[in-house]
């Protein structure tokens, strides 16, 4: 893959991906607002004490 | 994090005649502990006992079994572990004795001890305390790693701000971007968008759904946290070592630990499996197989142990151990008869693809066991 290719790649997704994670909060759209009321938790069980 | 960094640039160009580069460190992780770390002072004590444990250790005692000195080190990781699953009801004296050593970065501190006193037991001098401090409690991965060594590290920070050049201030930025893009992006919408959607109807297409988006959620927000970690420590001049690599190529249990939280993997084996394997074969226990076969599923079970002692960690840590010892007599046999007693004369292409996939499916299943998802 050319090196500019994979960095317009990267940088692309990262501002996409942030547009519509943090500001539009995409799930919103997709599933219903109980949906996410509901939603579990995935524990960070790698981080140790 | 981005104050201290500017505070290094800013030191190195104005004030490097001043402070030296591993005083500059130290002052920068003391003032970071005391004041966004929970108890502080707690980790100060922590490093304290380390410290004077390794000088007690390299003054005193003078065995060659390393049991004892790692069992000294480990202590307070043991009791924290230990106290993690016990449950104080009773409103005795002791009741507030877990919180002691509930501290921020316990295991990988106790780690990189163990792997300083084996590395440099046999050398003669003092260790720094400046030194250890540093090399202890660097902030960038004092949470979740990557494992770095005394020496590499010792190194860096001699070298000080000679380190910091342009070319790895570059990496560091690389290393940042795909950080923030495995761990916020990613991971977070593998997290949002699919894992916490998944509904729970027992069927067997929701456990596959779940053990597939876990392995994945899990693999970029840790390979995310661990590249936001290089990435920090590139921009202040220290090579942090890599943590992941490609995991999901790996051919066999071996390679996947190469690539996969490979600092744990790298420390468990130097650190655990050789000695654990020299210390079989000084006592001629069994065949070579047999001693090498123990001592990888020992590694493993300790790994599940460190992890907590919950019992899906721990069966995880053993599943692993066994994915490793099957390997380990598939290899040994292959050596034997001289020939692949598999796959037999299959091209070798095909060999590598068909390892790949049953890699991923047994690193998914082992890891669905280490959610909890299923018990």
């Amino acid at each position: 893959m050319k090196k500019w290719f994979y960095k317009f790649l990267v940088y692309t997704t990262l501002i996409i991906g942030y547009l519509f994670l943090y500001v539009l909060n995409v799930e919103e759209f997709i599933y219903d607002q109980k949906d996410i009321q509901v939603k579990s938790t995935v524990d960070f069980v790698y981080q140790q004490f | 994090m981005g104050m201290a960094i500017v505070l290094f640039h800013l030191v190195k160009r104005f004030g490097s005649q001043l402070i030296s580069y591993r005083i500059l460190l130290s002052i920068v992780t003391l003032v970071f502990a005391l004041v966004y770390l929970p108890k502080p002072f707690h980790l100060i004590g922590l490093i304290l006992y380390l410290y004077a444990c390794l000088g007690g250790l390299r003054k005193w005692y003078e065995g060659q079994n390393i049991i004892f000195p790692m069992l000294l080190l480990a202590l307070p990781m043991l009791f924290m572990k230990y106290f993690s699953i016990v449950s104080f009801t009773d409103d005795n004296w002791w009741k507030n004795t877990p919180g002691i050593f509930q501290i921020t970065g316990i295991s990988y501190m106790v780690f990189r001890a163990i792997g300083l006193y084996i590395d440099e037991r046999s050398k003669p001098g003092k260790i720094n305390f400046i030194d250890f401090f540093n090399f202890a409690s660097f902030v960038p991965t004092l949470l979740i790693g990557p494992l770095d060594r005394f020496h590499r590290f010792t190194n860096d920070v001699k070298n000080g701000y000679q380190n910091m050049t342009s070319a790895l201030t570059y990496q560091g930025w690389n290393n940042l971007l795909m950080g923030l893009l495995y761990k916020f992006i990613l991971a977070e919408a593998i997290h949002r968008l699919v894992l916490v959607h998944l509904i729970d109807d027992g069927s067997l297409v929701y456990h596959m759904s779940y053990m597939y988006t876990y392995l994945l959620y899990l693999y970029f927000d840790f390979a995310g946290y661990s590249l936001l970690a290089i990435a920090f420590g590139n921009f202040i001049g220290i090579h942090v070592p890599i943590n992941f690599d490609k995991p999901f190529l790996a051919v066999n249990p071996k390679e996947f630990w190469k690539k996969w939280h490979k600092s744990l993997g790298d420390w468990l084996n130097d650190y655990f499996f050789k000695p654990l394997f020299m210390h079989f074969t000084k006592k001629k226990w069994g065949t070579s197989i047999r001693r090498q076969n123990s001592a990888l599923f020992l590694t493993f079970a300790l790994m599940g142990f460190w992890n907590g002692f919950e019992l899906h960690y721990i069966i995880s840590g053993m599943l692993f151990g066994v994915y490793s010892v099957i390997h380990n007599y598939y290899f040994y046999q292959c050596k034997k008869q001289k020939r692949d007693v598999v796959f037999g004369k299959l091209n070798e292409r095909w060999i590598r693809i068909i390892s790949i996939v049953i890699m991923f499916h047994a690193v998914a299943f082992a890891i669905y066991i280490f959610s909890g998802k299923l018990f």
